[in-house]
């Protein structure tokens, strides 16, 4: 009755049909089901790590010796000299700057009463659509899913998934990303989502509030992830149209992903129940 | 041991373009697995590609924030796409190989563009989707043939290896 082709085709439609539903139910949710995720994380981000710090070695290397090196061609004696100071010199100064940030990670760690845990960024995500980072701390470290990931410059973003020594931060400046937010110097409050590219949105902020330019924007620890005042970004545009209430206000994150090298995982939820309170 | 030449390719494509060529610079970057699809499409057997082409969904389907199972979906049918096209087309031809790779490199970036856009439960606007696949599309068309011929050599490379291996063992198995 029907032709080997027909079924074919059918065939081909139905799959289709199959697939599309399948990721429609995936999409709606951030983790990976059954942790097929975790299960690549275990497998990949090892790799990931050692490739990481081979090619920081490496492009260390260039910056700081080869390219100084250069620069003191003229004179084979004094370059000979000169290299070994400024490669005695580079490592000097490599560890004095790795020593600066992690101090100021360290005091930084200080200043806030939650646990928080250091961790190593040693992948992103290669696709322009999605944006996340994976980090070399995982369940083994006390991360969990959920936690919110920081800098003292600012908020980084949250823990979507963690295998036993790997965790997947989705970033602040993914569409998927929320916080609840507030400018600091008016107090208006609202939701600063992912913008998809290298800024956010801030949605919901009502037009009676007087919002300008180079604001402050800060979590306002409402949604029970992030702690209260930490840095979200600055105001880089405010659109207020004649109709509707509330303004169109556009966030540049105080973070900047592209040189992100280690983060900080707060490991304890923001919200504390009060007491009595199961 | 052409699964094991295979699974270090794919793993080293992934592991490269996850931590080297990442980073608002490289926003028109294509998924490199796309051009060793075409490839394992064009040179391989079902037996012998899909268990490559399952790894490597689920891996990138790991590691990216996007909608788990979109990679392995674009992988597979652009496999089966490959296959099917060719039965009727002389894929070894200069110009129909780039351009396969091309095709291969459109089709990965409109499913996972519509992925972003449609499926996802916080969706992109859609005029984001033509300038991110148009460059895409076009790096893909410039240096994935590249990378093609590279994979063609390896594969050739590799199987010089494994014959030399098997010829170095074989005459210890005769008494």
């Amino acid at each position: 009755m029907f032709s080997k082709r027909m079924i074919l085709v059918a065939l081909v439609i139905v799959l289709v049909a199959v697939n599309i539903i399948l990721l429609t139910i995936t999409g709606k949710h951030t983790q990976a089901p059954s942790g097929l995720g975790r299960g690549a994380l275990v497998i990949v981000s090892p790799f990931q790590k050692q490739f990481t710090a081979f090619f920081d070695s490496l492009k260390d290397t260039w910056n700081q010796y080869f390219y100084l090196v250069s620069t003191a061609e003229e004179n084979q004696r004094l370059k000979k000299a000169l290299g070994q100071s400024l490669e005695q010199l580079n490592r000097y100064s490599e560890t004095e700057i790795a020593n600066d940030r992690l101090r100021h990670l360290l005091g930084f760690e200080k200043e806030i009463p939650q646990p928080m845990i250091a961790a190593q960024v040693v992948g992103k995500d290669p696709s322009a659509w999605s944006k996340t980072i994976i980090v070399d701390k995982g369940t083994r470290d006390s991360v969990r899913q959920g936690a919110p990931v920081v800098i003292p410059e600012g908020i980084v973003g949250v823990v979507v998934e963690a295998s036993a020594r790997y965790a997947k931060v989705l970033l602040l400046t993914d569409p998927n990303s929320a916080v609840d937010a507030l400018v600091q110097r008016t107090r208006a409050r609202g939701i600063v989502k992912g913008g998809g590219a290298d800024y956010c949105v801030f949605d919901y902020v009502l037009r009676k509030h007087e919002i300008s330019v180079g604001d402050i924007v800060v979590s306002s620890g409402l949604d029970g992830v992030f702690p209260k005042g930490f840095r979200v970004g600055r105001i880089s545009e405010i659109v207020r149209q004649n109709a509707g209430i509330f303004q169109q206000v556009s966030v540049t994150p105080t973070v900047d992903f592209e040189i992100l090298e280690e983060v900080l995982i707060i490991s304890e939820p923001a919200y504390e129940s009060p007491p009595g309170e199961l | 041991m052409i699964y094991g030449y295979h699974l270090i390719i794919c793993l080293f494509l992934i592991i490269f373009q996850t931590t080297l060529l990442v980073g608002g610079k490289a926003v028109h970057l294509y998924d490199l697995m796309a051009p060793f699809v075409v490839y394992l499409g064009v040179y391989h057997l079902p037996r012998g590609a899909l268990p490559v082409l399952v790894f490597s969904g689920l891996a990138m389907d790991g590691i990216s924030g996007g909608v788990f199972g979109v990679h392995l979906t674009a992988y597979l049918w652009m496999y089966v796409g490959v296959r099917w096209a060719t039965q009727f087309l002389q894929v070894g031809n200069v110009i129909l190989l780039p351009l396969l790779v091309a095709a291969g490199v459109l089709f990965e970036s409109l499913v996972v563009a519509f992925s972003a856009v449609v499926l996802t439960s916080a969706p992109w606007p859609v005029e984001s989707v033509f300038p991110v696949v148009s460059g895409q599309v076009l790096w893909g068309a410039v240096t994935g043939p590249f990378l093609m011929l590279f994979f063609i050599r390896g594969q050739k490379v590799a199987d010089r290896a494994i014959k030399s291996i098997y010829a170095e063992k074989g005459p210890l198995r005769t008494p």
